[in-house]
């Protein structure tokens, strides 16, 4: 069983996408397709089995890029704990749709300004030039 | 509405409250010694009361300058603006420093404190009795970009409470009808809105704006647009009035709206189209259907972590922002006047 880390994570959840954004790293997240459903699966806490059960007719090449995608969520920090995918037979749910996971870290530096490599000799909180 | 007092709150911790007094004795002291001004201005619907010290609103006043109002003795909020001297020393040690310049063991559940790193600026807020402390380390150094945002952190924390949300945004007013413009700093954000100033439109602000999340009207915030060198080469009609100090450093200068173009300034306004802009080297701009999810990646990021704490707050204004507002994605072209057509045209088909 594996579940989301909800804690410092800001989710909003629009149709055919999911904005997530890390609050602690400012890093941020947009997930899509079949991202969408498997995040929703895991929000409730999931076992591998119910991930691989979530999709018809997924094949093994497609049970690998769901294995990628949460070994990135948990490469990423958000997941609680690290997945490992048994590949085996699914059940009837729905097509799985290749995997959309976009990752931003744009705002990273605004807020891990760092107090003591970037001062000056006068030290903290005088920032270097 | 209330008076906001000097009475301290009760549920402060002893660190907060040797500040606060400190602060409060500083404060007093540099009344007595010199002359001071208070200005209050509206925010929205509310009143905020500034008293500056050392003639402080020369300095600061000018971003601020188009929302003064006739003195009233009750205020929402009322802001001390101080400078730091050898008599009054930030009381903070380095492990103090937490992220996005949020002050360990001085927040606590009535109370924010942040120094914000780059402008050496100490913001100090008491949520129970609306009252914010703004204290400059040296005015000389004070950076041209916070002359054009003072007391952001401070108006973002008492927003709490209310509806209302500090966003990273341009407004631009279109005949009536209310744009609004978000994108990261070089998405063509405020050379939109200065190519569409010098056309004559009116606009409410162009970097940060205050938006009422219940019912989409948008009031302006500071009356300055930030350029850099890229942007003005543009507009070469607008060297005269640039902040040659902050060119010169490779930064960007710091405009106000109404030296672009007289009155270009309104108050409030209500937001109807919600515009994504992006910059796209092509001879014309092309306007797209966008998501309320690309307006959130858009506008919630830059918005979050430019104001410091209310982090999970901020996110769901954003995100009830986003679902008000239609939102489009704009292509921009390098021709500013085009831009300004292309917007023009789509408002009026819309």
């Amino acid at each position: 069983m594996f579940r989301t880390r909800a804690a410092k994570l800001a989710i909003d959840k629009f149709p055919g996408e999911i904005i997530i954004v890390d609050l602690q790293s400012g890093a941020y997240y947009s997930l899509r397709k079949s991202a969408c459903t498997i995040w929703e699966c895991l929000e409730t806490g999931a076992t591998q089995d119910d991930l691989i059960n979530l999709f018809d007719t997924i094949t093994d090449s497609q049970k690998v890029e769901l294995q990628d995608f949460l070994t990135e969520l948990q490469q990423c920090n958000l997941l609680d704990t690290a997945p490992t995918m048994r590949l085996q037979e699914s059940k009837v749910q729905q097509a799985f749709e290749s995997i959309l996971f976009e990752k931003y870290d744009d705002m990273k530096e605004l807020i891990l300004l760092d107090p003591i490599h970037e001062v000056d000799a006068r030290g903290w909180p005088h920032q270097k030039q | 509405m209330h008076a906001a007092g000097h009475i301290r709150s009760n549920n402060m911790s002893h660190s907060t409250v040797a500040l606060f007094d400190s602060l409060h004795t500083r404060h007093q002291h540099q009344i007595n010694l010199n002359s001071f001004t208070s200005i209050c201005y509206q925010l929205g619907k509310h009143i905020v009361r500034v008293n500056y010290s050392d003639q402080l609103h020369i300095v600061l006043g000018e971003s601020l300058a188009h929302l003064a109002v006739d003195p009233l003795d009750a205020v929402h909020l009322e802001i001390d603006c101080l400078v730091m001297d050898e008599h009054w020393k930030m009381p903070f040690a380095q492990t103090d420093y937490q992220i996005q310049g949020l002050l360990a063991g001085y927040n606590d559940s009535d109370h924010f404190a942040a120094f914000q790193f780059g402008a050496s600026v100490f913001s100090f807020y008491d949520r129970t009795i609306h009252r914010g402390y703004y204290v400059i380390e040296k005015v000389n150094a004070l950076p041209f970009w916070e002359k054009g945002s003072p007391f952001r952190s401070i108006f973002h924390w008492w927003t709490e409470t209310t509806s209302y949300q500090l966003i990273h945004a341009a407004y631009l007013d279109y005949n009536g009808t209310g744009v609004l413009l978000s994108g990261k700093g070089g998405s063509g954000k405020s050379s939109t809105t200065v190519g569409a100033l010098l056309k004559g439109r009116k606009t409410l602000g162009d970097d940060y704006l205050l938006m009422d999340t219940a019912d989409g009207w948008v009031y302006s915030l500071y009356q300055t647009s930030k350029l850099d060198k890229n942007a003005l080469e543009r507009f070469p009609q607008l060297t005269t009035i640039i902040n040659a100090d902050a060119l010169a450093h490779g930064k960007k200068a710091l405009i106000a709206a109404n030296s672009v173009a007289p009155d270009a300034i309104q108050r409030e306004g209500k937001a109807s189209i919600h515009l994504l802009p992006k910059i796209n080297h092509s001879t014309t701009s092309v306007i797209k259907h966008a998501t309320g999810a690309d307006a959130l990646r858009t506008l919630a990021p830059s918005t979050i972590f430019q104001l410091p704490g209310l982090h999970e707050l901020t996110f769901k204004k954003c995100s009830a922002i986003c679902r008000m507002v239609p939102v489009y994605e704009i292509l921009l072209s390098v021709n500013s006047e085009e831009i300004d057509q292309t917007i023009d045209k789509f408002v009026k088909g819309t």
